[in-house]
């Protein structure tokens, strides 16, 4: 293994569930799949912290838990110190156990509560002989003052410990086998604040006392910031932006970081920020939007490169289009309120916030004619019309994760760092020049 | 771990620190909290921590009609193994396990009193067509409905949580094999089933505990596999396969303690229900000999007496059959609420 390579490397990793549920679904085999992890690749490397952040739904679990098999990936390879785990047969993946573990997300439900803490921690001991039968009780005990607990706990049941202190055994355990490399699935998310500082305090003080290399998951940026070293954010299946958390929260970055960032509560009073909030929610994985998966919520999304037009307006004709694409053939269904007003276009306008004249003469003529044919009813047309005239490559084209900025460190999947895509960027763009 | 590496570790990653708490103080009342809970807990060291099946224990003991129950079933269990004698003779010994007898006559000497007689001092159930004394054979014949009850339920589950366990935590082509060999099984009605066995096998004591184990075991795999299915999902189960603990193990340790409780209680009412099947095919004269002092063969017997008057005749091991299935009832739904304080399993139990 040469120095550069890292401890854990991802390779177009992919995970699909079957959708179909129902008996006659199974019988005729209708092929609807879910993509929950689509061809995703990260690196681990030795000793390091990555951070791994998503809203929930976002294939994040389903990403930890296909990298370590406890569901067969459909695609991909993980390989760890060089050996590729999806190739072991179970007795192999067995041994590697002892150098990766996992930590479920939920402590409580992670504990067998009709077992006691001696037999929850020393059953790794056991399986893999780590220490002689005879020696295992004072391992136990040993391993519960690692984590902060009493040695004397180890009668009790899971269910007679506070959250964290689960938490604290469901880590003993994951130790006791010695491992190199933890994944951490939302280790803190269901913990107070003041636990949930204590418990990445303990993660720090273990990771320094015997050089472990974590995969941290969370949902909350603020949380993965603190102990990362390299931060992944993941939307719907796919790694979005990637580099070093500093890098991470300083501009240029991927919109979706920036929102995410955006939302960590600012301690300083002075910060001018504005808390970005995106539209909608997170699309159903079963309907994952075309292009950039994001670009139905992105507040930055590209415009059409014929027109000139500022991000406001981009924006606002997509919320006009999205309510024309949900809605049925009436004009109720466009306009929430039924408008009394003659004229119907100016109350389209007014709705979704688009301005009566738009900037670019040519984007006017043809918004104008659109809301012409949508105000005659004749719905099929309008969002035809500005179907062919506002397409974006947001909606088209995939972004591939690509290196940004000089030493290749950061990776981010979006057209705005695409040259080729230049003359899409709305005219308000403060960054235009800058980001690649 | 001293506070030195904690605030050490802490500030030199990332950008955010976590705001909203003091961390020196948090980490006090950490320690504060663990010791207060661990004195609360330690110097008490007669209530020793508790678990599932002490919880489970004293909740059946504060219901009463299930004491009552179990309370029955001891007193038929005392009764039926002291009624006679147990003796192993071989050539040259014989060797007494249980000296007692609670019967008065051996209850298959005939002519102690005279035929058909009713309740008397002598014979406080009366004597059948041959004489033989009542209230011996209903004490004896405890022996052979209770213990086909216990050995065709037990060996039910012998079979039955095996094949559910698997099937239920393995799924595939295991899973639908021995789901349909159940299915199939249960296409038949339970009684009808026995009587087909029994039939093609013959009488006997121990065909008649395979005739009812072999229809009892598909209960228990079907009932087990459904819990078995929402099981394996949990947590704790991905923690074990994430340790590399093998199957197995898996299966014996954290599956099937954490699915077998509606099982226990489906079991334990099947007693009842294995006890009135053998009764059953006793009284379609597919039970033991007709003279064993069975209570279904004694019903049998004595169904063309009833017209004759001799009341006294089915009287009495019907009402034997009756107050222990009804015990036994009374102890399952004990269990189930012991087990299942909640009622989430309420619904399922009855199929
Ligand atoms: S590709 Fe377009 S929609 Fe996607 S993040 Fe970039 S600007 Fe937004």
């Amino acid at each position: 293994m040469s120095d550069d390579e890292p401890l854990l490397r991802v390779e177009g990793l992919e995970k699909e569930y079957a959708a179909a549920d129902g008996l006659l679904d199974r019988l005729f085999g209708s092929g609807r799949t879910v993509t929950a992890v689509d061809g995703v690749d990260l690196e681990v490397r030795e000793g390091e912290t990555l951070g791994l952040v998503g809203e929930s739904g976002c294939g994040k679990s389903s990403l930890a838990r296909s990298l370590l098999r406890l569901t067969e990936p459909t695609a991909g390879t993980v390989s760890y110190r060089g050996t590729d785990l999806t190739a072991l047969s179970r007795s192999e993946l067995r041994a590697v156990r002892t150098n990766v573990q996992y930590v479920p997300q939920n402590p409580g439900a992670s504990l067998n509560p009709r077992l006691t803490v001696r037999d929850i921690v020393g059953e790794p001991l056991e399986v893999h002989d780590v220490v002689p039968p005879s020696e295992r009780d004072a391992r136990v005990r040993d391993l519960l003052e690692t984590v902060g607990l009493a040695p004397g706990h180890a009668e009790r049941y899971p269910h007679e410990f506070s959250g964290g202190q689960q938490q604290r055994l469901a880590i003993a355990r994951a130790l006791a086998v010695e491992p190199e490399f933890v994944v951490w699935d939302e280790p803190v998310s269901s913990l107070d604040v003041s636990v949930q500082a204590q418990i990445l305090n303990l993660l720090a003080d273990l990771q320094d006392e015997f050089g472990l290399s974590y995969l941290f998951i969370a949902h909350d940026l603020s949380v993965v910031a603190h102990v990362a070293e390299r931060v992944a954010v993941m939307y719907l299946g796919k790694i979005v932006d990637v580099g070093p958390t500093e890098a991470v929260f300083d501009d240029p970055s991927h919109p979706y970081t920036a929102a995410l960032r955006s939302a960590i509560p600012e301690p300083d009073p002075r910060w001018e920020g504005d808390r970005i909030v995106l539209e909608g929610t997170v699309p159903a994985p079963s309907d994952c939007p075309s292009g950039c998966r994001f670009h139905t919520r992105c507040p930055r999304v590209l415009s059409p490169a014929e027109y000139d037009l500022a991000s406001d307006t981009v924006r606002a004709i997509r919320r006009l289009r999205k309510r024309l694409a949900d809605a049925g053939n009436g004009l109720e269904s466009v306009l929430a309120a039924p408008t009394t007003d003659e004229n119907v276009p100016a109350a389209i306008r007014d709705e979704f916030d688009i301005p009566p004249e738009l900037e670019d003469d040519d984007a006017e003529r043809v918004l104008a004619d659109a809301l012409e044919s949508v105000a005659t009813g004749e719905i099929d047309d309008g969002r035809a019309r500005l179907a062919s005239a506002f397409a974006t490559p947001c909606e088209t084209d995939r972004p591939r994760l690509e290196p940004v900025g000089g030493d290749g460190d950061r990776s981010i999947a979006c057209h705005r760092f695409d040259d080729a895509y230049a003359d899409h960027l709305p005219n308000d763009s403060e960054t235009r020049t800058s980001e690649r | 771990m001293t506070r030195e590496t904690r605030d050490r570790s802490t500030t030199d990653r990332g950008r955010i620190r976590i705001e909203g708490f003091d961390e020196a103080v948090a980490a006090d009342r950490d320690d504060d909290a663990v010791d207060r809970w661990a004195d609360g807990r330690t110097n008490d060291a007669e209530t020793p921590s508790r678990g599932r099946f002490e919880d489970a224990w004293r909740r059946f003991r504060s219901n009463r009609t299930a004491v009552l129950g179990l309370a029955i079933i001891a007193a038929l269990s005392v009764v039926a193994i002291f009624a006679r004698p147990i003796a192993f003779s071989t050539a040259e010994y014989t060797i007494t396990i249980q000296p007692f007898s609670l019967a008065p006559y051996d209850p298959a000497e005939m002519y102690v009193g005279p035929p058909n007689a009713g309740p008397s001092a002598a014979h406080p159930f009366g004597t059948d067509w041959a004489g033989r004394d009542l209230f011996s054979r209903v004490l004896v014949g405890g022996r052979f409905s209770l213990s086909i009850g216990v050995v065709a339920v037990a060996l039910a589950l012998v079979v039955g949580i095996p094949l559910g366990a698997i099937a239920g935590y393995f799924g595939g082509w295991i899973d639908e094999l021995v789901m349909r060999v159940v299915d199939i099984l249960y296409a038949f009605p339970f009684l009808v089933l026995a009587i087909a066995v029994v039939a093609v096998v013959g009488r006997g004591y121990w065909n008649i505990v395979a005739a009812l184990a072999l229809t009892g075991w598909i209960g228990y795999a079907r009932l087990l596999r459904g819990e078995i299915l929402s099981v394996k999902e949990r947590e704790y189960v991905t923690a074990a396969r994430v340790l590399g603990t093998p199957d197995r193990t898996i299966i014996a340790r954290h599956v099937v303690p954490n699915a077998v409780a509606p099982v226990v209680v489906q079991a334990t009412l099947n007693v009842g229900t294995v006890v009135l099947t053998a009764a059953a095919l006793g009284f379609l004269g597919l039970g033991l000999e007709p003279s064993t002092a069975e209570w279904g063969s004694m019903l049998a017997n004595s169904r063309d007496s009833i017209a004759a008057g001799h009341w006294h005749r089915t009287a009495f091991p019907g009402l034997a059959i009756f107050l222990f299935v009804m015990a036994i009832n009374l102890v399952g739904d004990g269990i189930n609420d012991a087990l299942d304080p909640q009622g989430e399993t309420a619904e399922r139990r009855r199929r």
